[in-house]
């Protein structure tokens, strides 16, 4: 897997990407986490700009916690993938109002293949797998330092041989 | 865990396999730390007409420099009925139930200790790959496209990978062996054997690398039955299809228990990025 295909599946992700928004419950969650982490600051203007960024060019990938404690930061311009949010894969509303929110719906990468001889694939079973996020640094994808222990969402495809075939990573908007 | 435990030893077996020449970049992967959450069978078009019962045996047999083995085991149980539903029971802890119903266009993952099930689009998966592995010139690509009724999602949304670059240069030197028929559990299969040759130098080989696949597929039950992946640098990893029963399995085996708690899976509609070649 070469830096440019990772890069190129960014950019395609970032492409289909750029005309929507974040869920609300994701923005309200971020918000918060970055109101507490900087408190007196311009808060609002700087995480609806970090939320820009983020939906342009980031993934936003679920760090499911008994107590969320989500973070988020702004994207620098060649670490696109480091922005991350909490996101349950099946959040509770959080406003009562307000428009009609559509369902959460997955975004993954595309698969990163785990063997370079592989034998033909006919039949298996596609796993979904909470792994560390350094698993995706494992595979060329970019994840800050100090959140190289949290969980994100892997799906990895065995076939019916038991061998391990490929990885991607999944996402909720 | 023997789900994970086949997926950890797979996936570490290969660990070592990333980490040479251009190969993928190394994967060290530690999948005691991955948590299961759920999973779906994928297989291409519903076999009708072509039932069946048998235990799936996986046997992964990795022999150190020193001599010493490691032999890993897994099984788990498989059926199928005359409409072409699907059950595959794995026989771990985690006991996960995974079933997939094309008469219904559904597809169901049990976990029998909580009772409940998570329900999630009857997709078929159209997987193209033909004995060798060769698609587009190039070697252990896999296509699987999602397709059909319920599942939302377009067909031109279908993801391909391939295994690696340099895969191409090595599949000019596969050689295809037409093995003959053999019974196997009482099934006639028919083999074929494919040997890909790394060449040396190419990994800083000293000699040729031969990775060598043996699969013997049934045309009664429409599937693979046997197969043997021979790969000095990872091992031996081999699947077998025992006990074969050829009768249709019961139905209510193909059915969420009436005492389960059914909830949207959470492997639900995925937008896909296709690889740009």
């Amino acid at each position: 897997m070469s830096e440019e295909s990772v890069i190129a599946a960014l950019r395609a992700l970032a492409d289909q990407d750029c005309g929507r928004e974040a869920p609300e419950e994701v923005e309200t969650l971020l918000l918060a986490a970055f109101r507490r982490r900087h408190a007196g600051k311009k808060l609002k203007v700087i995480a609806l700009a970090g939320l820009a960024a983020a939906a342009g060019i980031t993934m936003f990938f679920a760090l499911p916690r008994e107590h969320p404690q989500p973070v988020v930061r702004a994207a620098t311009k060649q670490q696109p993938s480091t922005v991350a949010a909490a996101h349950a894969p099946e959040p509770t509303p959080v406003r009562a109002a307000g428009p009609k929110r559509q369902k959460p719906r997955e975004i993954v990468t595309e698969f990163f293949p785990l063997m370079d001889v592989a034998p033909p694939f006919e039949r298996g079973e596609l796993l979904r797998v909470m792994v560390p996020a350094s698993a995706m640094r494992e595979v060329g994808l970019p994840v800050n330092e100090d959140r190289l222990g949290d969980r994100v969402y892997a799906d990895v495809l065995v076939g019916q041989e038991g061998l391990a075939r490929a990885i991607r990573f999944v996402s909720y908007r | 865990m023997k789900t994970m435990l086949k997926i950890l030893v797979a996936t570490g077996l290969v660990s070592a396999l990333l980490a040479q020449g251009d190969a993928p970049r190394p994967f060290v992967f530690n999948w005691q730390t991955a948590d299961f959450v759920s999973g779906q069978l994928i297989s291409g078009p519903p076999v009708k007409g072509a039932p069946y019962s048998a235990e799936a045996v996986n046997e992964t047999i990795q022999t150190l420099a020193d001599g010493n083995r490691i032999v890993q085991h897994s099984s788990a149980m498989q059926y199928r009925d005359s409409e072409g539903r699907e059950r595959r029971e794995e026989t771990s802890a985690m006991g996960a139930i995974f079933i997939t119903d094309p008469v219904a266009g559904a597809r169901y993952t049990l976990h029998p200790e909580s009772k409940t099930a998570e329900k999630g689009p009857g997709a078929v998966f159209n997987i193209t790959t033909n004995a060798a592995g060769v698609r587009g010139g190039r070697s252990g690509g896999v296509n699987v496209a999602i397709s059909g009724p319920g599942s939302g999602i377009p067909a031109t949304n279908q993801f391909f990978f391939v295994t690696a670059g340099r895969i191409d240069t090595w599949s000019g030197d596969a050689k295809i062996e037409q093995l003959g028929n053999m019974f196997i559990e009482g099934v006639q299969a028919q083999g074929t054997r494919t040997t890909t040759t790394i060449p040396a130098g190419q990994i800083g080989n000293d000699k040729p690398i031969n990775i060598v696949d043996e699969r013997w597929y049934s045309p009664d039950l429409q599937m693979t039955i046997m197969t043997r992946h021979s790969d000095p640098r990872t091992g031996e990893t081999s699947f077998a299809l025992k006990n074969i029963n050829r009768s249709s399995p019961p139905p209510n085996l193909f059915e969420v228990p009436a005492d389960y708690t059914v909830k949207t899976g959470p492997m639900g509609q995925a937008i896909h990025i296709e690889r740009r070649e």
